[in-house]
């Protein structure tokens, strides 16, 4: 049935060589193969499901709705001739593409922010020396080890949340 | 035969290795269905067993999906829950970028609808985002959406010593109190919700994005979406209810259609894949009887929201391999040891720099 030239896949995919310049399913397979992945690999890295790959692949939808998407999808289109000649790596030419996938961060897992790290250093701190102390070996550090006057500072006789702060940028949480 | 946890649940394909647990496709032996499964270990699962047991009203609403069973197996947890299978709203988003303004209404509704739901219940959420608000794989029809993943929901009462020193959520979903640690409250829940909405009518902007440039909205939703992220707490609706109220009020609600473009209609799709070759829609296919655990004795009362904290009698299967191994997987934790030490040295250089 697809095969009819009146049917509304056929259709979608003369309008997909429009708009991709090739109906979507060539799209789909000269990817795959240049880039040696599957079609649930190829839509991870677009940012689609495997589903609406194929959806769109079958002509049973037009258009990629998320722009994002479509830029990925033209990156690789680019950069296949690249890695068909083997001027580059499938493996590096995939890093560029994902490298601006900002679709990422929706999927980004559910992480713990732990005080644990901060408040840990201001006990040992406070253990050690009082307020007023620690304010006075920052003044002494300051010109020659600023970073570690900082610090001081920043346990020492900061606020919590500037402590917390400091700690997430450090450690990079 | 795969293993079968509980006397009950067999495990078969891994739907989701993300988020925080591994979530399986098993059959239920004794409901003859399959079911999505989660496995916790035991410290993670406590919050999680709390809230099953005292939100059953939330349990039971049409518009979350918290897990029905649990089962206990030595220091893991395995949670049952029915079976989404068209994907979340991140899924959404990515199939289709910025959603028209009606299904962002129907949504964010639906959404606020399972909120007023878990507050009244004493809980918060305290993780809602995209990847949590799950679908059933309705196509072209109206979305049902679920908001699930119970398992850093918070009771307001809970003792604050529970909760010292974490910060639990998602960075870019967390409001501002939350991130310095204030107790659990709905308006927290409400700024996540705000930042899912904004997601939802901007497609693919990071969780941090900020104002109106480039939404395509009635300005009523887009005042709403900014009260809601407003840093104070106070300044954001009063209730979960008053959202879902004043969405019900704008006016595209109830028009999916509403902002939608016809050419290219949003569609949620079924996202789970094919049984594997040996099962089939009624359950496994033709096996030996005497390895059937369906007879097992159970202690479950099938008309309730089953609590099976009790072992079970006979000695279980352990877990698979690879269900073992992805609670091990450690997290990032911080390195205190290390900063202990190191900061133990700045001691005693700042020491001796002040003495010399």
């Amino acid at each position: 049935m697809s095969d009819n030239p009146e049917s509304p896949a056929e259709r979608n995919r003369a309008e997909q060589a429009r708009l991709y310049g090739a109906p979507l399913v060539d799209v789909v397979n000269e990817l795959t193969d240049t880039f040696g992945i599957s079609r649930a690999q190829l839509a991870r890295v677009l940012g689609l499901s495997a589903p609406m790959i194929s959806q769109l692949a079958s002509g049973n939808r037009l258009k990629i709705g998320n722009p994002s998407a479509v830029q990925r999808l033209q990156r690789m289109m680019q950069l296949a001739p690249e890695v068909r000649t083997r001027r580059m790596d499938a493996a590096a030419a995939l890093a560029d593409v994902e490298s601006e996938a900002t679709g990422k961060v929706l999927t980004r897992t559910t992480a713990a922010l732990r005080h644990d790290g901060a408040t840990n250093v201001q006990d040992v701190l406070r253990w050690a020396a009082s307020a007023d102390e620690l304010a006075g070996a920052a003044d002494l550090l300051a010109t020659d080890y600023p970073a570690l006057a900082e610090v001081l500072r920043v346990y020492g006789n900061g606020r919590t949340r500037d402590a917390v702060e400091h700690f997430r940028q450090v450690s990079g949480g | 035969m795969g293993d079968i946890v509980g006397g009950r649940f067999e495990l078969i394909d891994v739907l989701d290795g993300g988020g925080s647990g591994t979530v399986w496709r098993a059959w239920d032996h004794r409901d003859r269905t399959y079911v999505a499964a989660k496995v916790l270990r035991t410290g993670d699962s406590d919050s999680l067993i709390r809230f099953i047991r005292e939100a059953k009203r939330v349990v039971q609403h049409p518009h979350t999906l918290a897990p029905r069973n649990w089962t206990g197996e030595d220091d893991r947890v395995l949670f049952t829950m029915e079976l989404v299978r068209g994907g979340s709203v991140a899924t959404l988003l990515g199939d289709f970028g910025a959603l028209p303004e009606g299904w962002v209404i129907e949504l964010a509704g639906q959404a606020a609808d399972a909120l007023v739901a878990v507050h009244a219940a004493g809980f918060a959420h305290r993780d809602v985002k995209p990847s949590n608000l799950l679908l059933d794989a309705t196509g072209r029809e109206r979305p049902r959406l679920r908001l699930g993943d119970f398992g850093t929901a918070a009771a307001f009462d809970a003792p604050r010593l529970t909760m010292a020193n974490a910060v639990l959520g998602t960075p870019g979903y967390l409001s501002p109190e939350a991130y310095r640690g204030a107790d659990p409250a709905p308006a927290q829940d409400l700024f996540a919700l705000g930042v899912v909405m904004r997601q939802m009518l901007a497609g693919n902007a990071p969780p941090e994005s900020r104002g109106r440039d480039g939404l395509v909205a009635s300005d009523e939703l887009l005042t709403l979406v900014d009260e809601m992220l407003a840093d104070d707490p106070t300044a954001r609706p009063g209730s979960a209810y008053e959202v879902l109220n004043r969405l019900q009020d704008l006016s595209g609600a109830g028009s999916l259609e509403h902002g939608a473009d016809p050419t290219d209609p949003v569609e949620v799709f079924d996202h789970v894949p094919p049984l594997p070759a040996e099962w089939g829609e009624t359950g496994p296919f033709a096996r030996s009887a005497s390895a059937h655990p369906a007879t097992s004795p159970t202690h479950n009362d099938p008309d309730t929201v089953v609590l099976n904290r009790e072992p079970e009698p006979e000695p279980t299967p352990a877990l698979p391999k690879l269900v073992q191994e992805h609670p091990t997987r450690s997290r990032p934790d911080v390195p205190i040891a290390a900063w202990l030490l190191l900061i133990a040295g700045i001691v005693l250089l700042a020491l001796a720099i002040a003495l010399a």
